[in-house]
């Protein structure tokens, strides 16, 4: 009669690496006591490439096309961290047209990658419909990427000292078709979720308060979720992003539904980006002429920028090859992350992947 | 923000009577989908599709000089190129061109790093096959899979 | 004369009665599956399938040769009995319930007097099906399905019962032709809408459908009770399930759509068609709405439906009382 003194059983369920709803290879051993989480143990790794190391054994042009894919979502944020740690380094200035046609296609980037978060949340969550309804609207930005960059997903389109090619009149007339109908679009989109289940699954749950977003590292809309203006385009303004006019949508509470909010809010303020950007768009050359062999003077370099997830740094230390001798990441969704077993004790089973939708993270960069 | 409970069925008869008119208008909205197979979508023109070697119009040969450039700068070593030096003269010239379509990420580095610009993609976007190998593309001569 | 004299035998009863049920379920298997593909992809700004068969008809039928033709698999450390017996205790509950189904006034396997009893006793046996298939698959996310299966299903029970107790006590009858003959003149989804709206409510709960699917939901417990069924076994659970949609709203036709009453068209006809745009909602709603929690769902049980089932069931008695 020993055995059955403790009749509260707990278990360990292994959530991924394959799982529906772990977004990739993530890993999650949950110990449950029937559907609450008692401790929650994160274990990544499982999509782990080696990429830093990769790097410094390829030039530094070679490694333009391998920046697409750390987050595929929003791969060309990425090119522009790179890019610009590059001209900072060679000291090269990107001409005006160059300028405003990155802001428009990391805008549109920006919009690609929420829309595909939300459709992923939503689906996490159990609804199909809006998944497919703003994939629609991604596959339209996709299209116009297409048009320009030449590839719809890992586009390869900055180069030091502008962009690969020019926008094209027939990427214009997409562009304006696409911002007259993306407004219906969210509006459309935001009625169809918010009924009162989503409601009810979503609000009060995963708090993070102001003191631990500062204490973890948290940035992008996970950080503004809870009301924090972390937001780079702001604080440590790069390219032509203090010559715009856009809000940062801050959060209040910095639950799940806060941070869900700020980026429904931050897909209309790209929009709007957007479109100023293309009213400013000045005329001449969309690229200024680089060096053939990029070689870096020797040095440490770091670039900054806001993606889609946060705060996303480049750091390069180059010896004066042809090869950086250390690059190194700093990614949003790896510190984003961090917070996660601290969010997830108490909560039910079907939380978890409410909570770990609302963070938004992508495999890949988390693993590099 | 807790709302009373009778709130909150006001809430929610609101917002569920709303979602579901919003999917009934969809469910009337054409779709955007194409039937693939029958109707293929346009292709831009900058499409970054497999690899292929221009061809000089004027002399009806590749326009490559074996300069190896594209081989040296492809990220997943997808190139391959063999090169010949003939008795007699200083240029190398081309042997063989191999892509291996299996390995190539269709960044453009190749293209953007030959100097004659005799490398350019195409619009072919179907390139699966069921035997790996076939993948591996000899450029150099006009074959079947040579778009 | 000779087709005549067989349907007074009783096993010419019998064999006629199978027949009919096995014609209506294979062809509610098609078109229930068919539709549910159709509306979704119109919804989601797609077409469905469209390959197969004039608009893709034929799709499930495909798809149901594929389920047949692969191997059975039965993972290691599964109770083999168990595991083997559930998709069928899941299975034979819903052809059973055919049986009081009238589809019209003379179309009907055998019009007990305890008809609506019957549907609704039958139906609870299915559960038994889905913990049997949780508890045997050896598998933790399975037997988290299963404990949810039984806790929603006893739960939403009530509100089903309470809902249609109003009708009961209107008509008098637990006889299900009755019942449709006291809606000639008046459909009871009239005087009695909230009902209807609570045991359509009820019943998508009772089907595992979004938004009550939390047995299966498949975000957080992969497939919860069936995650490890395969092939024709896991094409047994499908088939049931929607052979399920069918019986509730054939059961809400006849109990609040008033069954095959209806101009012009034969009975039949009616009957059917009013089935089908109840599908047509059950399927509407799924793909409308995420997923409820499991405890929020517990709580729109016991805090909203069945308080309002039993304030109306109060307010139908008494008017009835004063008339
Ligand atoms: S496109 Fe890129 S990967 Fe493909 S062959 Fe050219 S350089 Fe290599
Ligand atoms: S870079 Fe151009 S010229 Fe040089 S080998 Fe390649 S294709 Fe030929």
């Amino acid at each position: 009669m020993e055995e059955i003194k403790d009749i509260r059983q707990d278990f360990y369920v292994n959530m991924g690496p394959q799982h529906p709803s772990t977004h990739g290879v993530l890993r999650i051993v949950l110990r449950l006591e029937g559907e609450r989480v008692v401790s929650s143990e994160t274990v990544l790794g499982y999509a782990h490439r080696g990429v830093e190391k990769m790097a410094e054994s390829k030039t530094y042009v070679q490694m333009m096309p391998v920046m697409d894919r750390f987050d595929y979502v929003s791969s060309m944020l990425y090119e522009w961290a790179y890019v610009g740690a590059m001209e900072r380094a060679l000291g090269i200035v990107p001409p005006e047209r160059a300028e405003f046609i990155r802001v428009i296609m990391g805008e549109l980037n920006r919009m690609a990658s929420h829309f595909v978060w939300v459709g992923a949340f939503l689906l996490d969550l159990g609804a199909f419909t809006p998944f497919l309804w703003v994939f629609d609207a991604r596959e339209k930005i996709m299209d116009m990427f297409e048009e320009v960059t030449g590839q719809r997903m890992t586009n390869n389109y900055f180069k030091i000292g502008g962009v690969h090619d020019d926008i094209t009149p027939e990427f214009l007339k997409m562009l304006d078709d696409y911002l007259k109908m993306i407004y219906q679009r969210m509006a459309d989109v935001e009625e169809l979720i918010e009924s009162i289940v989503f409601l009810e699954r979503v609000k009060d749950l995963g708090f993070i308060s102001k003191e631990e977003v500062q204490s973890y590292g948290l940035t992008g809309p996970v950080a503004r979720g809870s009301g924090v203006m972390i937001d780079t385009r702001k604080t440590e303004p790069y390219s032509v992003y203090d010559r715009l006019n856009f809000e940062i949508p801050l959060g209040t509470k910095g639950d799940c539904y806060d941070r869900y909010r700020v980026r429904m809010k931050e897909i209309i303020q790209s929009a709007k980006i957007v479109e100023q950007a293309l009213g400013m768009l000045p005329e001449g050359p969309y690229a200024e002429k680089a060096p053939k062999v990029v070689k870096l003077p020797e040095g440490e370099y770091y670039f900054a920028v806001e993606s889609a997830r946060g705060l996303l740094g480049v750091y390069l230390l180059s010896d004066g090859s042809t090869k950086p001798y250390r690059f190194k990441l700093r990614v949003p969704s790896f510190a984003n992350l961090s917070i996660i077993d601290k969010l997830l004790p108490g909560n039910k089973i079907s939380d978890v992947v409410a909570i770990l939708g609302s963070i938004d993270i992508v495999v890949p960069e988390i693993d590099r | 923000m807790k709302a009373s409970y009778f709130e909150k069925v006001g809430i929610g008869i609101k917002t569920v009577v709303k979602g579901m008119a919003k999917s009934l208008t969809y469910f009337f909205k054409k779709p955007v989908t194409l039937q693939y197979p029958h109707v293929r979508k346009k292709i831009a023109e900058r499409y970054r599709g497999s690899i292929r070697l221009k061809i000089d119009p004027e002399t009806g040969k590749f326009k490559c000089i074996a300069c190896t450039n594209c081989e040296k700068i492809c990220p997943a070593f997808a190139i391959t190129l063999k090169t010949e030096t003939p008795e007699g003269s200083k240029k190398k010239e081309l042997k063989e061109f191999y892509v291996d379509l299996g390995r190539c990420i269709y960044c453009g580095l190749c293209v953007d790093s030959c100097p004659v610009d005799a490398i350019e993609h195409s619009n072919v976007y179907e390139v699966a096959e069921r035997i790996k190998d076939n993948l591996i593309l000899r450029l150099d001569k006009i074959g079947e899979k040579n778009v | 004369m000779e087709f005549a004299s067989l349907l007074n035998t009783f096993l010419g009863r019998v064999i006629l009665s199978v027949a009919g049920v096995m014609i209506v379920f294979t062809f509610n298997a098609l078109i229930a599956v068919w539709l549910e593909r159709k509306i979704s992809g119109h919804i989601q700004l797609r077409l469905g399938p469209m390959e197969v068969g004039p608009h893709g008809l034929l799709q499930s039928a495909a798809d149901g040769l594929k389920l047949i033709c692969k191997e059975i698999i039965t993972p290691q450390g599964v109770d083999k009995k168990l595991f083997g017996l559930a998709p069928y205790m899941v299975f034979f509950p819903s052809l059973l319930m055919f049986v009081v189904i009238p589809f019209s006034d003379k179309l009907q396997v055998q019009d007990l007097n305890i008809g609506l009893l019957y549907f609704f006793s039958i139906s609870c046996i299915a559960t038994i099906g889905i913990f049997m298939a949780g508890w045997a698959s050896n598998n933790k996310y399975s037997l988290m399905g299963a404990v949810r299966s039984i806790a929603q299903s006893i739960a939403y029970e009530i509100p089903i019962i309470l809902s249609i107790l109003n009708i009961v006590i209107i008509t008098q009858s637990l006889k299900l032709s009755e019942i449709v003959k006291a809606q000639s003149n008046i459909w009871f989804i009239v005087p009695q809408f909230i009902p209807f709206i609570i045991y359509l409510i009820s019943a998508i709960a009772e089907l595992n459908r979004t938004p009550f699917d939390i047995p299966e939901a498949e975000s957080e417990l992969v497939a919860g009770f069936h995650t490890e069924y395969s092939g024709m076994r896991f094409a047994v659970f499908f088939m049931a399930e929607y052979t399920n949609m069918f019986l509730v709203s054939a059961m809400a036709t006849t109990l609040f759509l008033g069954g095959w009453n209806g101009p012009i068209l034969p009975p039949v006809v009616w009957f059917f068609i009013k089935t089908y745009a109840i599908v047509f909602i059950i399927i509407w709603v799924r793909w409308t709405f995420p997923r409820l929690r499991p405890d929020q769902l517990m709580n729109f049980c016991w805090k909203f439906l069945t308080p309002l089932a039993l304030v109306n069931l109060l307010v139908t008695t008494f008017i009835l009382k004063i008339l």
